[in-house]
């Protein structure tokens, strides 16, 4: 049997997102697949690939072991940090491509509120040890300030500014209130409200920050073919990849620059050619700058973009985080935005882009992204 | 740098703001607590010459002895040429702030008591980029490009850290 070239999602599925979900992790997780499972009419005993976060507490085989998988042929975990989300998905993809496994379920469930809280540093201090010993004794104990180091000194480079920042927080906000499952579907938020709330991590005020949530999330990815003959509408995945540093860590440019021209590359398209992007949003000024070194805009356009309404759903130019995304309606670390990254293909976004095309995913600000496409026959 | 272990508390760079008569001694604001109880490092074995000079009184940072390449954090690794051979450079101890960030809510018991306190990470004059604190600076006054020099800050008897102050030359 020849393996296939194209590679889809057949389905979606979420928990609710809380504050306290009550159950499990790895409850979490099952109950996310299954709802992506039954989205794509594909019965759990079909599955026969398993990945995940390695940051994560559900390993494959106690998923498998709940689900009733017969024959688990693909499993994996992606060890970096919450950013593997596109990692995943090219994995995946390359594991249909290559006939070792026909239906993957990428998948994760997390107490991000509840549990270990990654704001706490709960998840990530290395307690002084490692590269830790260089960085820990000052004060440098979450992401959260290694990313505001390199916001501050961008800002300082490019002028863009905390009002500007803010307006992204405005916007998702805007969004969020559209979406009934968002954490703050009912909460607006004004330009006022960001300038006034307080610092976290200067130059970080606290609704820069994303959300800690409790929730789970699932893709379940197969040939496009097989997708054709399914319950939902097939997502082509036109085009995965991932990226990690290979070299000194500058504090300035993210690693969209770099990731940006091998995956336009790959999927054949350019900044251009995105109709809506879903940007990894663990901190605002990180979708100003993704938005600047994926190459959407010139390096210091990101603010003045975003400042002008460029962002919004509803005429931007580039339509970002249409779900609320980590902001304001959940902090599942990728997947939120992988699955509203798939809902803006379907046509099915609470917030809604007409004639999607190809729908952008960033999880992890250049550290992985996937093109989303409809299948266009 | 100077090196006197018979100093207590601070030893400080070769100049000294504060005029004081003790030349060991740094001034530090007195809204500013950034000294005290710290999060220690656990030091890597592999390590032991940074952690030693900085007990010394002297900044050292690893270099690579084949392409003379600095590299910090420390790493086994030469990128540069793939060396693994190095030593440790004495830095002369001045560079500017790159960038900072001002904690308000803190995260780690070590430093509730501290907000807001600000981490720096100083470009040294000779490249590398190292994280630490400003004693002398408060927050709200800290820029970027900002002249700096180190001082040395045991916390323990084997672990002293490199802050940084204000530059006076
Ligand atoms: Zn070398």
């Amino acid at each position: 049997m020849p393996t296939p070239d194209r590679v889809a999602v057949a389905g979606i599925g979420e928990t609710d997102y809380s504050r306290d979900s009550g159950r499990s992790e790895l409850t979490l997780s099952l109950q996310a697949i299954t709802a992506a499972l039954d989205d794509a009419g594909i019965d759990p005993t079909e599955v026969d690939g398993l990945m995940t976060w390695a940051v994560d507490t559900s390993p494959e085989a106690a998923i498998a072991e709940n689900l009733g998988v017969r024959d688990l042929k693909w499993f994996g975990q992606i060890n970096q940090a919450g950013n593997v989300g596109a990692a995943l998905v090219a994995s995946a993809s390359a594991a249909i491509r290559a006939g070792l496994a026909e239906v993957v379920v990428i998948y994760r469930g997390v107490n991000g509120r509840s549990g270990r809280r990654y704001g706490s540093g709960a998840v990530t201090s290395r307690r002084g040890q490692g590269p830790g010993a260089f960085t820990e004794p000052f004060g440098m104990l979450t992401p959260q300030h290694g990313l505001a180091m390199t916001a501050q000194r961008r800002m300082h480079e490019t002028g863009t500014t905390s009002r500007q920042f803010g307006m992204v927080a405005v916007t998702e906000r805007a969004h969020a209130n559209r979406n009934p499952r968002a954490t703050f579907y009912d909460r607006p938020l004004t330009i006022e409200d960001h300038q006034t709330s307080r610092f976290i991590v200067e130059p970080f005020r606290l609704y820069d920050c994303c959300l800690e949530t409790d929730g789970g999330g699932a893709l379940v990815l197969t040939s496009l073919e097989r997708a054709r003959s399914l319950r939902q509408p097939p997502v082509e995945v036109k085009a995965a990849a991932q990226f990690a540093y290979a070299a000194d860590r500058e504090y300035i440019d993210t690693a969209a620059k770099y990731l940006g021209p091998r995956l336009w590359a790959q999927a054949g398209m350019d900044p251009s050619d995105m109709d809506v992007a879903q940007i990894y949003d663990h901190f605002a000024p990180f979708v100003v700058f993704a938005l600047e070194d994926y190459g959407f805009v010139d390096r210091g356009e990101g603010g003045p973009l975003v400042e002008s309404g460029g962002i919004a759903w509803d005429g931007g130019l580039l339509p970002v985080n249409t779900s609320g995304g980590h902001l304001s309606e959940a902090y599942l670390q990728g997947m939120n935005q992988l699955l509203e990254g798939v809902r803006q293909a379907r046509g099915t976004s609470t917030a809604q882009v007409p004639d999607v095309g190809a729908s952008f995913v960033d999880t992890g600000i250049g550290t992985g992204a996937v093109i989303f496409g409809p299948d266009h026959r | 740098m100077t090196n006197d272990p018979t100093t207590s508390g601070d030893r400080s760079a070769p100049n000294n703001p504060s005029g004081s008569d003790d030349p060991g001694a740094p001034t530090i604001p007195s809204e500013m607590n950034i000294l005290g109880d710290r999060l220690l490092p656990v030091p890597h074995p592999e390590h032991e010459p940074y952690w030693s000079a900085l007990r010394a009184g002297e900044l050292r940072i690893q270099r690579c002895t084949a392409c003379d390449s600095l590299r910090h954090a420390p790493q086994p690794m030469c990128l540069k040429c793939r060396a693994t051979d190095h030593e440790w450079a004495l830095m002369s101890g001045r560079g500017e702030v790159y960038s900072y960030v001002v904690t308000h809510q803190p995260t780690n018991p070590a430093f509730r008591d501290k907000t807001p306190f600000a981490t720096v990470l100083i470009q040294l004059e000779e490249g590398p980029r190292l994280v630490s604190n400003l004693i002398d600076v408060a927050p709200d006054h800290i820029e970027i490009g900002l002249p700096v020099e180190v001082v040395f800050h045991p916390v323990t008897d084997d672990i002293t850290l490199p802050l940084f102050r204000r530059a006076v030359s």
